[in-house]
């Protein structure tokens, strides 16, 4: 069985002049809790909606599961869940008469699978009320019972925890932890809540302009965010020139005119300290210092560039 | 496919408005012969069922509708997105959209028949010109125009894939219905005029039933190439 069970390659959406998704590039492994991070109009949507059969790409290629051509492609996504953008049902049938509708079309005979998927997302007593009387929290559950139904392999939300309350986030979060480790479901997931995605995932696919510019995993990214040497001096250019040509520091990051980041040499501060003031730079303070998966995510798209 | 016509009619059979929509036209059938019987000379069941023949152009008016409750709904409340990200085959599902809507219109052409030949039984004497040769040329006309009506289901499921609204799938459906033939005369194509659905059935009514191959002919023909070009624009249509 293929270890990879989503790979795009070199995969083009292309809508008249603007490029949605350019030459993007992602491996998801299986098991994986695979994060899309970006911003609005990133690609991460069309990404998704690639993947899922919504929308054709220009140009690259696709692959589920080991499968390329659209025939496998199509029998592929029978092993996968999705929940793209809003929830979409019809408004006058109930959470039950909506599954029921998709176990016909989907050929699931067992009326358990729906019982199962409603109590499994907490809409097991929502009786004959109609979709349309839901509340937001309510149809973002539906969409996830519907994607969770047929126990699939893969499970591709965008968005999933907009409209949900605090409580709804943490119990949606406990959901997607407990079918990745008791089913093994390989979940490939965008959203903006970046502290949300942070406790979940265990690698992550940064976007921008439609195109991968980073792919970490979540072990890397620990690391990287973990600690820092954060210096406030009187320069933070002639700061960083020193310490690059004096202390062979590589990894520096200006935050502002006044503050340094210094991801290497974090255990020999003084150092550091010595080859600023020895060359002329005033420290006025030096601590340690981490940083957010959102900050990371600032810094990595529009902040200021790592050195 | 089954399945997925299957679960179209689940649907459907789970909201009011097709049965409305069934209610109304029994209602309408049952009507129009309450009126006839009152109406002197005209109250005999043959006039009811010549009349019928000519108003056979009016269930055309009810096929976007049809299209509205299996097709354009799909676009209007996203749902399209759940059976395509299952794998679902694109073609399969535009064809399985299209046959449920004949269903449908079988259904209630079904009804319509039941409650207007019925009510005219019922209601009108039966007059000497009511004989059996009447009765089959009504039916054969009726069965001839249920390919100007599938053609029509054609055409509504096509336009709902290319504006993916409903609503402006309709306007431009009866737009298409009843205006293209001034639209030839502006062209001075008339003489296209003779392929359009709206001569197809009016000759259906008129002609001599010896003579309503060419309209079948033509209409099956209209069909193929509305349901061709719908299936093609929808294999690479992006859903949301």
């Amino acid at each position: 069985m293929s270890d990879t069970v989503i790979q795009t390659r070199k995969v083009n959406k292309v809508y008249g002049k603007f490029s949605a998704v350019s030459d993007l590039s992602i491996q998801v492994k299986r098991g994986d809790i695979y994060a899309l991070v970006g911003r609005n109009g990133a690609g991460k949507t069309t990404l998704l909606k690639l993947v899922c059969g919504l929308t054709p790409p220009t140009s690259g290629k696709l692959e589920l599961f080991g499968q390329t051509s659209e025939q496998q492609l199509g029998m592929a996504r029978a092993h996968m869940g999705a929940m793209i953008e809003t929830p979409g049902f019809y408004p006058y049938l109930s959470a039950r008469e909506n599954l029921r509708y998709y176990c016909i079309q989907r050929g699931i005979k067992d009326r358990k699978e729906i019982d199962g998927a409603l109590e499994f997302v907490g809409l097991a007593e929502t009786g004959r009320k109609k979709f349309k009387n839901f509340s937001l929290g309510m149809k973002q559950r539906l969409g996830l019972a519907l994607a969770v139904m047929n126990h699939p392999e893969v499970l591709v939300l965008d968005e999933p925890i907009n409209g949900l309350d605090p409580m709804g986030i943490k119990e949606f979060r406990e959901i997607i932890l407990k079918l990745n480790r008791e089913r093994d479901t390989t979940v490939l997931i965008s959203s903006h809540i970046l502290g949300e995605l942070s406790q979940i995932a265990t690698t992550y696919g940064f976007i921008n302009g439609g195109k991968l510019i980073q792919h970490i995993s979540a072990a890397e990214l620990e690391e990287k965010c973990r600690s820092c040497l954060r210096l406030d001096v009187d320069d933070t250019e002639k700061a960083a020139g020193i310490l690059k040509e004096k202390a062979s520091c590589s990894k520096l990051e200006i935050i502002d005119r006044t503050t340094l980041h210094v991801h290497e040499q974090l255990d020999r501060p003084e150092m550091l300290v010595k080859a600023l003031v020895e060359n002329g730079v005033m420290v006025s303070q030096v601590c340690r210092s981490g940083i957010s998966l959102e900050q990371y995510f600032v810094n990595l798209i529009g902040g200021k560039e790592i050195a | 496919m089954l399945r997925l016509i299957h679960a179209d009619l689940y649907k459907i059979f789970h909201r009011f408005y097709f049965y409305i929509m069934a209610a109304s036209l029994a209602a309408l059938c049952v009507l129009v012969n309450l009126v006839l019987r009152t109406a002197g000379q005209y109250s005999a069941a043959s006039f009811s069922w010549g009349f019928a023949v000519s108003m056979l152009s009016a269930p055309v008016f009810l096929m976007p509708m049809l299209t509205d409750i299996v097709s354009a709904e799909e676009y209007r409340e996203h749902t399209l997105k759940n059976t395509l990200s299952f794998g679902t085959n694109r073609t399969s599902l535009y064809f399985s959209k299209a046959i449920t809507s004949v269903l449908l219109g079988i259904l209630l052409m079904a009804v319509v028949l039941v409650f207007y030949c019925g009510s005219s039984l019922i209601f009108l004497p039966r007059d000497a010109k009511f004989t059996g040769d009447l009765i089959r040329e009504f039916f054969v006309r009726a069965a001839a125009s249920c390919s100007v009506y599938i053609a029509s289901i054609a055409m509504a499921v096509f336009l709902t894939v290319l504006f993916r609204h409903g609503s402006l799938a309709i306007f431009i459906f009866y737009g298409a219905f009843y205006l293209t033939e001034y639209l030839f005369k502006l062209l001075r194509i008339s003489q296209l005029n003779r392929y359009t659905l709206k001569t197809q059935i009016g000759q259906i009514a008129g002609q001599p039933l010896a003579q309503l191959q060419t309209p079948v002919l033509i209409s099956l023909v209209t069909m193929a190439v509305f349901l061709a070009a719908g299936a093609a624009v929808f294999h690479r249509r992006d859903i949301c």
